[in-house]
């Protein structure tokens, strides 16, 4: 009923849905996405849009909202959410496989710590996630500057004083990728243009095709957008008129064949009177900038998604030849989406009907399944804006290695770790701990560094971060108690090949402070440790004699190792002969309460400095060589 | 051609706020008291001012297209704005969080502006939903960067629920564009100087004409003052609206040399509480207030000298969080905790409990007491000659799953600060202290939900001196 441009029909096979953003005068940017061919139907069918606006990297819940305001607040529904706004998106979406996602702007910017700590990549990947497709920017896309805009585009991580930021590529935690994947969406920018080069600084537009039939999505933000930003983040771009530019754009659309036109501005306007309805249209936007915008398109336009001012609003409003046309709002922040089926002929590949509806993204919705995925990295980002990483817990004198610094495998990150985990369970309450027992390879790279981090806590001051990286996996502390002989055989079981352990490992746990044994590598199994003390204040009990035997081997001592270990991991079988066990704190919880024996004023831990080690190092060996054996050889 | 367009905003945007700040200055008439209903003589008075203001075009409206939203909707529709605007600010100082809601809810559905979004959040905040209120606060600060009460709301927010460091960065990022903004600040000064001497009602009130000349970086270092205290007070200036940085909250019956002298815990019942022994006076009155600004007397019913602690029968039940579980066991030695108390004060006035993170301590050297481990301020400065006692201490302690553990306590003199756990009280006190945790209740909660928790938790203990 609009259009004067005719086409010959498409191929009989096309790809059913196919998606291509272009640049305003330039050659399209992407391939088309190759889909599987269908024969093009010869019936009108439909295509489904799903629209939403003003994002703004609320991940989590605005809280309620109401379809309108005679709704009473405490019968509100609780709305938005990125999971939940990625569980109404699917199931939209399955209601037609023809669909598409786009969006009126504002996505990024001012939004909450949980995303604007991280420069935003949460928004971004949660809306990847979400099924964005192609969005208008808004102006709170240049809060950072055109550079940033293109780094969240196309990926990688925030630089700054030229070392990746601490708060950007955090995918290892949250499990995304690293470095930032970018937006999988397109942001377009049909009326930005780059001055020095006259081009726009996104595309224009983008295309997608359904059955065949291409159908253009043209984003822009408003053109005011200067005077609302940071001068410092428009610089050097020109912000032109939204609808000369749309129409503009139309000679170059429909010479691609391309009838069905879809608008994404960043504008917007308010319904009169009091109810607002999010499907209403009270006062038809009257004097408002997107009325007066939309007066101003070009018939080719079929419908316009728009948004800046968070209101909901679902209008009919006349473009310049006085035919009207869908102009939706979804509010704001995840709240509202909108559903816009539009009816696409294929003769014409013109639309012929748009019946548009907003939708609340209900939480409470039984139908609705909140998406798991979008959901563990919103919890994962919420962890990670947790005040706690940067607080100090301690400093130490010197680098505390992860690595072994002689040949009879002693390492001083283990040493500290073992005597927090013998501290944390020494009182009688806590499981009356003697002795305390670190495997090796839970002691994780690199140990603890006297440099201070990017964070900026210090020299040799260590941080919850910092010690969270050495013990990250989150084990428990189990004490037991172990006979003399049974602590022997543990001992020997670290060899590999030996009572049970792994043929080709040879791994050595960290002993607490005043525990001391030796080891022979060039022995049999089951003779290698000779010369177990055990000091405690100024007694020292043998264990085992330099002879290699057990004293009272019946004799039991509570020892203190991880979860992990107790239950046989790392090849220490014998450990689970420990009886009367009792759990408790977590080992980066004990870390921490000892760290603070060392926070300043108070000195600070020095390797070595344990009074119980009487300057001697804990772990000793029979011969010369400075190598510490790790695989099938017990004797390097 | 875009700086004179910034320029021309923030004196837009300075003006709007400042209208509304008029507004309900003159309707509500007081700070920290619940406003009594205005007179309708007032309203109308109010509503004419407003409706001066608005409908006067500024020189910074005319002319810039940023405005436009603002200069294109009907004069009769900003003056339902600012009635809305007033309206719903009275209702928040009689703290109907509903009606207050309601009202702003439609004030932004007439125009986008900042002082509706101030105005949301401090409603959130009233309403005990910190969560909501820190999230869109984030919005307002971001996307009203030239009106620098949305940034000192959002900064004071952060601070209080347990993200100084954010804050501080928040603050300081403001004050940075304040400076850069000197000049323009000027010339903000001039503009406002004209519409000013054009509404009667502000030329003839110097408060009122005061306001319009608060410049950005007073009420930024204000904030900035407060904030590295580390014992932030909103008084005087930080009560001013629009963004008014403590709740609205009873006063009835608090005699005027009250004053806020400690924290305490409420209890799950909602009807009794948990106190430092230190803090009750042997006679006399005590009163306690949530952070949502609920005022209730108190009676001590129960002392336990030998852990420090007394119990309160209050007058009538506050609410209690709806997540508020206690640990199953003492947490243990370095887990990661949380301590919220408010400042202790020279007044009575409500007040956003402030929330610190830290590791718990272990057992005292003695064995006979458990130390709390997070490091809290002591020694509060209120002012450049009031110091106040260090034995203020006495807030909830929740762990990272936000259960109750205990009660912080001032040590004696000189010894570190205690946790009062559970264990330590008689099994009718643990009990009543809240309701076991259900078994899915141990996941680690956000800061931010556990500051919200804190809001019906942490008590104000009021008495006089």
């Amino acid at each position: 009923m609009k259009k004067t441009f005719t086409a010959v029909a498409v191929a009989s096979l096309a790809a059913a849905s196919a998606l291509v953003a272009c640049g305003g005068n330039d050659d399209p940017v992407n391939s088309a996405v190759v889909v599987p061919a269908v024969v093009v139907p010869a019936t009108p069918f439909v295509v489904k849009l799903i629209g939403f606006n003003d994002y703004h990297g609320t991940l989590e819940s605005p809280g309620t909202f109401g379809q309108n305001t005679s709704i009473p607040a405490a019968s509100r529904p609780a709305v938005g959410g990125a999971d939940f706004l990625a569980a109404h998106v699917a199931a939209l979406k399955k209601q037609n496989p023809l669909n598409v996602v786009v969006g009126g702007g504002d996505f990024i910017g001012a939004s909450p710590l949980v995303s604007s700590l991280f420069f935003d990549e949460p928004a971004i990947e949660t809306l990847n996630r979400i099924g964005m497709e192609f969005t208008s920017v808004g102006n709170h896309e240049f809060d950072k500057g055109a550079n940033e805009l293109l780094r969240l585009q196309n990926g990688g991580c925030k630089i700054t004083n030229g070392l990746t930021d601490p708060n950007s590529c955090k995918g290892a935690t949250v499990g995304t990728p690293v470095p930032f994947e970018g937006a999988k969406f397109k942001w377009l920018s049909a009326n930005v243009v780059v001055t020095a080069t006259g081009k726009t600084l996104l595309p224009a537009y983008g295309i997608k095709t359904f059955n065949g039939v291409k159908v253009a999505f043209i984003g822009m933000t408003l053109k005011a957008t200067p005077s609302i930003v940071t001068p410092t983040g428009v610089a050097g771009l020109e912000f032109k008129d939204e609808a000369a530019t749309v129409n503009a754009l139309i000679p170059e659309l429909r010479a691609q064949g391309i009838e069905s036109i879809v608008v994404m501005v960043h504008e917007g306007g308010f319904q009169t009177g009091a109810l607002a309805d999010i499907n209403a249209c009270e006062g038809n936007l009257a004097g408002s900038a997107i009325a007066a915008i939309v007066k101003q398109l070009d018939d080719a336009v079929d419908a316009v998604v728009s948004g800046h001012t968070h209101a909901a609003y679902n209008c009919k409003l006349p473009n310049a030849k006085g035919r009207t046309i869908p102009v939706t709002s979804a509010s704001a922040f995840g709240r509202v989406l909108t559903d816009m089926d539009l009816t696409i002929d294929p003769a014409t590949r013109n639309v012929t009907a748009a019946v548009a509806t907003n939708r609340l993204v209900v939480r409470n919705d039984p139908a609705i399944t909140a998406d798991a995925v979008v959901a563990k990295i919103v919890d994962g980002y919420k962890t990670l804006v947790s005040p706690i990483a940067n607080l100090i817990l301690g400093s130490i004198t010197a680098d505390l290695s992860n690595g072994r610094i002689d040949g009879a495998c002693n390492m001083p990150a283990g040493d500290l770790i073992a005597d927090s985990q013998l501290a944390a369970t020494q009182p009688a309450n806590f499981g009356g701990a003697a002795i305390a027992f670190m495997n090796g390879g839970g002691v994780r790279s690199p140990g603890f560094t006297f440099a201070s981090s990017t964070a900026g806590e210090g020299n040799g001051n260590v941080t919850y971060g910092e010690a969270f990286t050495v013990q990250p996996f989150g084990n428990s502390l189990v004490t037991m108690s172990l006979t003399t002989q049974n602590i022997k055989d543990f001992l020997e079981e670290q060899f590999a090949g030996c009572l049970g352990q792994s043929t080709t490992a040879t791994r050595f746990a960290l002993p607490s402070g005043g525990f001391k044994y030796t080891w022979d590598g060039a022995k049999a199994c089951g003779a290698r440790i000779s010369n177990v003390t055990l000091r405690s204040g100024s007694t020292t009990e043998t264990l085992v004699d330099a002879t290699g035997v057990v004293q009272s081997p019946t004799k039991n001592y509570r020892v203190t190792v991880n979860n992990f270990m107790a239950d046989g991991g790392d090849g220490y079988s014998t450990l689970l002969k420990g009886t009367s066990r009792l759990g408790g704190a977590q080992d980066i919880d004990s870390l921490t309460a000892y760290m603070a024996n060392f926070k300043a004023p108070k000195a600070a831990y020095a390797a070595g400095s344990n009074a119980a080690d009487a300057g001697t190092r804990r772990i000793n060996r029979l011969g010369s060589s400075a190598i510490c054996p790790g695989g099938a050889d017990t004797n390097p | 051609m875009t700086v004179a367009l910034t320029v021309d905003l923030a004196i837009a945007c300075r003006l709007l706020l400042t209208a509304n700040l008029l507004a309900v200055a003159l309707a509500a008439n007081a700070a920290d008291t619940v406003a009594p209903a205005s007179t309708s003589t007032g309203n109308e008075k109010l509503r004419q001012v407003m409706g001066r203001i608005q409908a006067q075009p500024t020189a910074a409206q005319a002319g810039n297209p940023a405005v436009l939203t603002a200069k294109t909707v009907a004069p009769e529709r900003l003056q339902e704005r600012a009635h809305l605007l007033a309206s719903g600010e009275q209702a928040l100082a009689r703290r109907d969080v509903d009606a207050a809601l309601q009202a702003f809810d439609r004030a932004a559905l007439i125009l986008h502006a900042a002082d509706t979004e101030i105005a949301l959040v401090r409603a959130y905040m009233q309403g005990g939903e910190y969560r909501r209120a820190l999230a869109f606060g984030a919005h307002t600060a971001g996307a009203h960067l030239d009106v620098v009460g949305g940034s000192a709301l959002y900064a004071w927010l952060l601070h209080a629920g347990g993200q100084p460091v954010i804050a501080q960065r928040l603050l300081d990022e403001a004050q940075s564009r304040a400076f850069n903004d000197g000049a323009t600040g000027e010339t903000a000064n001039k503009a406002a100087d004209k519409v000013a001497d054009k509404v009667a009602d502000v030329a003839t009130d110097p408060r009122a004409r005061q306001a319009f000349h608060q410049p950005a970086h007073q009420l930024l270092n204000r904030v900035q003052q407060q904030l590295r205290s580390g014992t932030p007070l909103a008084s005087g200036a930080l009560l001013t609206l629009p963004t008014r940085l403590a709740p609205y909250g009873s006063s009835e019956g608090l005699p005027k040399t009250a004053r806020v002298v400690g924290s305490g815990v409420l209890l799950h019942s909602g009807q009794e509480a948990l106190v430092p022994l230190a803090l009750v006076p042997r006679t006399g009155t005590l009163w306690l207030r949530n952070g949502l600004g609920q005022l209730v007397t108190a009676r001590v019913i129960l002392r336990l000298p030998e852990v420090g602690v007394a119990r309160l029968r209050l007058g009538r039940a506050l609410p209690v969080a709806q997540d508020l579980w206690s640990a199953d066991r003492d947490a243990f030695p370095g887990s990661v905790g949380y301590a919220v108390e408010f400042v202790a004060a020279p007044d009575a006035a409500p007040a956003w409990p402030v929330l610190r993170t830290g590791f718990l301590g272990g057992v005292s050297s003695d064995g006979a007491q458990r130390l709390l481990g997070i490091d809290m301020p002591h020694d509060q400065r209120v002012g450049p000659n009031l110091r106040l006692s260090a034995d203020s201490r006495g807030g909830p302690v929740f762990d990272a799953a936000g259960r109750l553990l205990g009660m912080a306590l001032s040590g004696k003199p000189g010894a570190p600060d205690r946790l009062v756990t559970a264990s330590t009280l008689p099994a009718a006190w643990r009990q009543a202290l809240a309701r076991p945790a259900p078994r899915d209740a141990n996941t680690r909660h956000g800061i931010d939900k556990i500051y919200e928790i804190s809001l019906k938790t942490t008590l104000q203990i009021i008495a006089l001196p």
